[in-house]
């Protein structure tokens, strides 16, 4: 393949795998794919491109691709842990790497774009993200203009094989197809690409509100998650933050203002009160929900209003009026596959697109799905800020008789139980009656000011566990450092353990907001765990004894920081509009572009409004007109009609031949404008020769006038000077020189005074 | 030697008549190649996957791949349309041999070019020559690019070529449209030349014996003709010394006969099985037309060599009409004579023996050589020969059955490369 064309194409090539290879990477936060076809394209490039000696051959490309689909068949078939379509994705990178080491022909350069092709759309397939667009943009862009050069060069080189097999050859030069410049055609495909695939995108018809989202949440991250169904110390290590965004929240008034709180927000996901050994006592610390037998858990179905939306009650219906503290949280949730969806306490109603059903824990107030979320949802969630008594009665009366929740101390005594004890009757000081709400609620405020104080510490890397020990102990009077499943545990055994129904809440803690959008964005990194204490009359009552963290995205550079929310914001965007794109947002576009149209008619006083409230006149609004009046309409309509005909078509004639005079114009001045080929002594030469009445005959070239006339008429001998000389001009871009040009001169003057000899005439 | 698959020419009862409607109008057609098919099945999979995932994203790539493959569609058609072309080519070319092919090509269009256009000649039905195609990667508005192309024809005959097409694939090569420019015009490929490897006048067998050559010659008044180099087989009489000294190469002198010898080349090119009536032709097998292929190149190359050497030449033909060229000499007469041979059709109405019996030169036989070019011989060129020795100088006969015929005659001599055979 010509080096230049293949260089091109490497570098279109490289591009396209290195931005197809991104967001199935972050999809699967699988880095080593992508590592290995980075190394192969700079290995590649330095080889097979700059140096011209691929560094493998045809046979060992063989050896690989075979390895790599045997890896396919272990991942899929075997493993089985990995979804099919990335182990095809893996199997389509390595590939594509190994051909990026060989020397390639055309029908490698049509492997490799096919096969980013696929792994393009493998990335629609399991990437929800910005990066997906943008990979799309390059594609758009640099690989449909790659593949029209390729189109080219093999076009050309096509025409050239077909010409040497017939026996002839291409007499012109080399093409160089892969100098041109494509820009043109490429924009004009992508516009109508685009075009055409945003109509076809909104209108289709569709059935459900399937969306995929991000595959990448259901890998296992070491970071914190709010989702785990129990608290195990033991398991825990040392943890990892992640940036993994995991779901964007909008809040909003329930009159639609965006709302922002300073205060925190808790979005709760899964509850655990139960504080015991693993297995029979020998194995480590964990916190459960307890009593899971008597848990009353409630089937929600989600019906239809007159909005065509499906909402559900979440808590029995009231007949006082809403309450005004209400909060409004639109969720965007990437696919976690746990099924539980994340609300602010308590939950009033809900909204959703994409949920039919879900399962309501009367007792805990958290919600799960019917089956675990594989891909993202949208759902929308009514909670109060504020807990008004009425609220605490409607959420008792949800649970049902006893009131007070019962209290699951751990099931075995605890090796420090006393000191806890101890340190629990030290921090009460004067408080005797814990029965009491203002008691309580003053004393676990002691607790967690205790836990927040300067004693203890927050570390993402707690000090090692001790095996046989029981952690929260050796937290509270040892080490005194770890995260926040270690405070929240260690308040909710010290509230426990002095007859206070407490319970550990996972989920997420606000999540940053993003003024660009009006939303939170809630990250992995953002995953917390807390404490809700029973305090009578007031339900369940947040406490946070986690010690605050560092807060990165301070320490980040202003112009980083209001980069990246807008980059949120797209993404955002993206994800509502492109990725969340169902039957119901179809049909509220279909109606409001509908409404949209026939706004104008609805006024008269817009042209358009004139011309539609004509044509109803016309067509029958207006039964009580006569015939004959009708008949005016309709000549007079007609007449309208075949004017506006004939004036578009005069119009359009006009255009046009204006156009092409002004082009011929153009030409002509441009044509004028260009200096041509002085051959003017030619022509006066040939004015002169007729004058003496000689013509050069239709079937004689000037050379060969020249040659008779020169052995016709000795004395016409410079004759062929002059016809030298405009060829020289005329064809071979020469100019006369001064004594050519006075040679030549003197011969037409010659010519002119018939200054020939009589046998020459 | 060898023979090759090459397209049959085209027949002289299908030269078209001229067109019936008076002004002919270009047609524009518009078809989907093989990687448009797999690119729509996988455009459709792509779909069906978004209809069963219900994924948005999918449902995006599918429609951007159906805008793609809609401007696919769209894109050829509009590269051709606007498009004129004109051709320049010879009147004449001889088989084998490379002629100029000259396309101009214009973009009357104001605004939009014209990508990756190839033009050609309207194919002539399924078995018609296969002639090059030029290949115009951009053309801008209003601008027009000349194509300069080499194009060879196999094999002799008249080629009625019907007009240009202007094909384009662009962008992708998913979809091909071409439009075909009604051009008529007719190119006469004469037959293929080959060269005698030595003189075949020059060797003296006997006279009535079937071998390759029956040579007799009366006197021997040889003039200087030039210097060639030595062939196998050239008497060391003629070898030039001092030329040979002086080259390094041994070089030979060639006499001529001062006297206008007039040759008559008798061609019988196809055989006819020796219990067939005279009246009787069956249709010529695809081996025996190979060997009136090579028959009729021997023809040709006999007249060139004839007219080359001073000789007055004539032609006597054995086919469906039979042609009797009296002789003559010159470039008109060169023409007319290859002319002649481009067009011969098989068919035998008269045997060759029969029409020489009847023909009556004003120039007479006197002094006449005679090249017998036969595909097969049979008792009509017995009697053929019997019948020109009493009158003729000399009688050749050369036929591809006959040994000998290879070494004499080189049929795959390409003036083009260097006088390399192939």
């Amino acid at each position: 393949m010509n080096p230049r064309a293949d260089r091109m194409l490497y570098k279109a090539e490289a591009i396209l795998l290195t931005m197809v290879v991104v967001p199935l990477a972050r999809a699967e936060l699988v880095w080593w794919y992508a590592a290995i076809l980075g190394l192969a394209l700079i290995a590649g490039w330095f080889t097979t491109i700059h140096r011209r000696r691929p560094w493998i051959g045809e046979r060992a490309g063989n050896v690989i691709a075979l390895g790599a689909l045997a890896l396919l068949l272990l991942e899929c078939r075997w493993l089985g842990e990995t979804p099919a379509v990335m182990g095809l994705s893996h199997f389509m990178i390595l590939v594509c790497a190994s051909k990026m080491l060989q020397r390639r022909t055309a029908r490698d350069h049509a492997q490799v774009l096919v096969l980013s092709l696929l792994l393009l759309t493998v990335a629609a397939i399991v990437s929800g993200n910005l990066w997906f667009p943008l990979t799309l943009a390059i594609y758009l862009t640099v690989g449909l203009g790659a593949l029209m050069r390729y189109h080219l060069y093999l076009e050309e080189q096509r025409q050239r094989r077909h010409n040497a097999r017939i026996g002839g050859d291409a007499v012109a030069k080399d093409e160089q197809v892969h100098h041109l410049s494509v820009t043109g055609p490429t924009a004009a495909l992508a516009g109508v690409a685009v075009g055409i695939g945003v109509v076809v995108f909104a209108a289709f018809p569709r059935i459900g509100a399937g969306m995929f989202g991000e595959l990448g949440a259901t890998s296992r991250s070491p970071a914190v998650t709010g989702f785990a169904e129990r608290v195990d110390f033991q398991s825990v290590g040392p943890i990892r933050e992640s940036n993994r965004t995991l779901m964007r929240v909008r809040l909003e008034t329930a009159k639609g203002i965006p709302y922002q709180t300073a205060a925190p927000l808790y979005f709760r996901g899964t509850v655990v009160d139960q504080y015991s050994r693993r297995t029979r006592g020998r194995g480590g610390w964990a916190w459960w929900r307890g009593d899971r037998g008597d848990l009353h858990l409630r089937l929600i179905r989600l019906e239809r209003d007159h909005h065509g939306e499906r909402v559900a009650d979440l808590l029995p219906d009231d007949d006082d009026e809403p309450d005004p503290d209400q909060i409004v949280q639109h969720y965007y949730l990437e696919p976690h596959h746990e099924g539980c969806l994340f609300t602010c306490y308590p939950a009033l109603e809900i909204r959703s697109h994409d949920v039919s059903d879900i399962r309501k824990c009367v007792e805990d107030q958290v919600l799960v799905t019917a089956r675990p979320t594989n891909e993202a949802i949208r759902y929308t969630v009514s909670s109060a800020v504020t807990m008004s008594p009425s609220l605490a009665d409607r959420l008792a009366d949800e649970r049902g008789q006893p009131r007070d929740p019962p209290v699951h101390r751990p099931s075995s005594r605890l090796d420090r139980e006393s000191e806890i004890l101890e340190l629990t009757a030290r921090l009460s000081g004067n408080l005797g009656n814990l029965d009491d709400p203002t008691e309580r609620l003053a004393f676990v405020r002691r607790l967690e000011s205790y836990l927040r104080s300067d004693e203890f510490s927050y570390t993402l890397n707690p000090p090692p566990l001790v095996r046989g020990r029981e952690p929260i102990g050796r937290f509270l009077f040892e080490t005194r450092r770890g995260h926040c499943e270690y405070f929240a545990a260690a308040l909710a055994i010290m509230c426990q353990l002095n007859n206070i129904p407490a319970r550990v809440v996972s989920g997420y803690r606000t999540g940053e907001y993003n003024p660009v959008g009006d939303f939170y964005l809630v990250k992995a990194r953002h995953a917390h765990a807390w404490v809700e204490v029973y305090i009578p009359g007031k339900d369940w009552v947040t406490f946070d004894p986690t010690p605050a963290a560092d807060e990165s995205d301070v320490q980040a550079g202003l112009w980083l920081l209001r980069a990246r929310r807008y980059f949120d914001y797209f993404q955002f965007q993206w994800a509502n509009l492109v990725v969340a794109y169902d039957a119901d947002m179809r049909r509220e576009m279909i109606e409001s572009f509908q409404a949209w149209l026939r706004r104008p008619s609805r006024d008269q006083r817009t042209g358009v409004g004139a011309v539609v409230a004509f044509v109803r006149e016309l067509f029958g609004w207006r039964l009580h007109l006569s015939l004959r009046e009708r008949l005016v309409y309709w000549v007079f309509s007609l007449l309208v009609v075949v004017l506006a005909v004939l004036i578009v078509y005069i119009f359009v004639r006009v255009v046009s031949w204006s156009t092409r005079v002004l082009l011929d114009l153009a030409e002509a001045q441009a044509r004028q404008s260009r200096p041509g080929p002085q051959v003017d002594f030619y022509l006066q030469f040939l004015r002169r020769l007729q004058a003496l009445g000689i013509r050069r005959p239709a079937d004689q070239t000037p050379a060969e006038f020249a040659r008779d006339l020169a052995a016709r008429h000795p004395a016409l001998g410079p004759a062929s000077e002059v016809v030298q000389a405009y060829y020289e001009v005329a064809f071979g871009d020469h100019a006369l020189d001064s004594d050519r040009r006075r040679r030549i001169d003197t011969f037409l003057a010659r010519l002119k005074k018939a200054d020939i000899p009589a046998q020459a005439t | 030697m060898t023979t090759t698959a090459a397209p049959r020419p085209v027949s002289l009862r299908h030269v078209s008549d001229p067109p019936r409607s008076k002004r002919p109008r270009a047609i524009r057609n518009l078809r989907i190649t093989f990687s448009g098919v797999l690119c729509c099945i996988i455009v459709a999979l792509v779909g069906l996957a978004a209809l069963n995932g219900e994924a948005n994203l999918l449902f995006l790539l599918f429609a951007i791949s159906m805008g793609a493959l809609a401007y696919s569609m769209l894109a050829p058609v509009r590269a051709v349309r606007g498009i004129s072309a004109e051709r320049s080519v010879p009147q004449v070319a001889i088989a084998g041999r490379t002629f100029a092919l000259t396309y101009t090509v214009r973009n009357a269009r104001s605004w939009f070019s014209a990508w990756s256009l190839v033009v050609t000649e309207t194919p002539i039905g399924d078995e018609g020559p296969l002639f090059p195609r030029g290949f115009v990667s951009l053309l801008g508005p209003g601008r027009e690019q000349r194509v300069e192309l080499t194009g060879r024809c196999t094999r002799r005959g008249l080629y009625n070529l019907k007009g240009i097409r202007v094909t384009s694939r662009f962008p992708f090569g998913l979809f091909t449209c071409w439009v075909d420019r009604p051009a008529p015009c007719e190119l006469v490929v004469y037959p293929a030349m080959g060269r005698f490897r030595r003189d075949p006048w020059r060797e003296r067998p006997s006279v009535h014996t079937r071998t390759t050559h029956v040579l007799r010659e009366r006197g021997a008044q040889d003039e200087f003709y030039g210097v060639r180099e030595y062939r196998e087989g050239d008497s060391h009489r003629f070898i030039h010394w001092r030329r040979s000294a002086r080259t390094g190469q041994l070089v030979v002198r060639e006499m001529m006969d001062v006297r206008r010898t007039q040759l008559v080349v008798l061609v019988d090119p196809w055989p006819r099985p020796p219990d067939t009536p005279v009246a009787e032709s069956p249709h010529p097998s695809a081996g025996d037309e190979d060997e009136a292929e090579r028959v009729i190149q021997a023809a040709a190359t006999a007249v060139c060599d004839g007219l080359e050497r001073g000789h007055r030449v004539g032609m006597i033909c054995r086919s469906d009409m039979p042609i009797v060229v009296a002789p003559a000499g010159g470039r008109p007469h060169r023409q007319r004579l290859l002319h002649q041979l481009a067009l011969l059709e098989p068919g035998n109405p008269v045997g060759l023996d029969d029409l020489v019996a009847r023909i009556r030169w004003a120039s007479g036989w006197q002094h006449t050589r005679c090249l017998i070019c036969a595909a097969s011989l049979d008792v009509t060129h017995d009697r053929l020969v019997r019948l020109l020795a009493g009158r003729t100088e000399a009688t050749l006969v050369l036929s591809p059955r006959l040994e000998g015929f290879d070494a004499l005659f080189d049929t795959s001599y390409r003036p083009e490369a260097g006088g390399r055979t192939r």
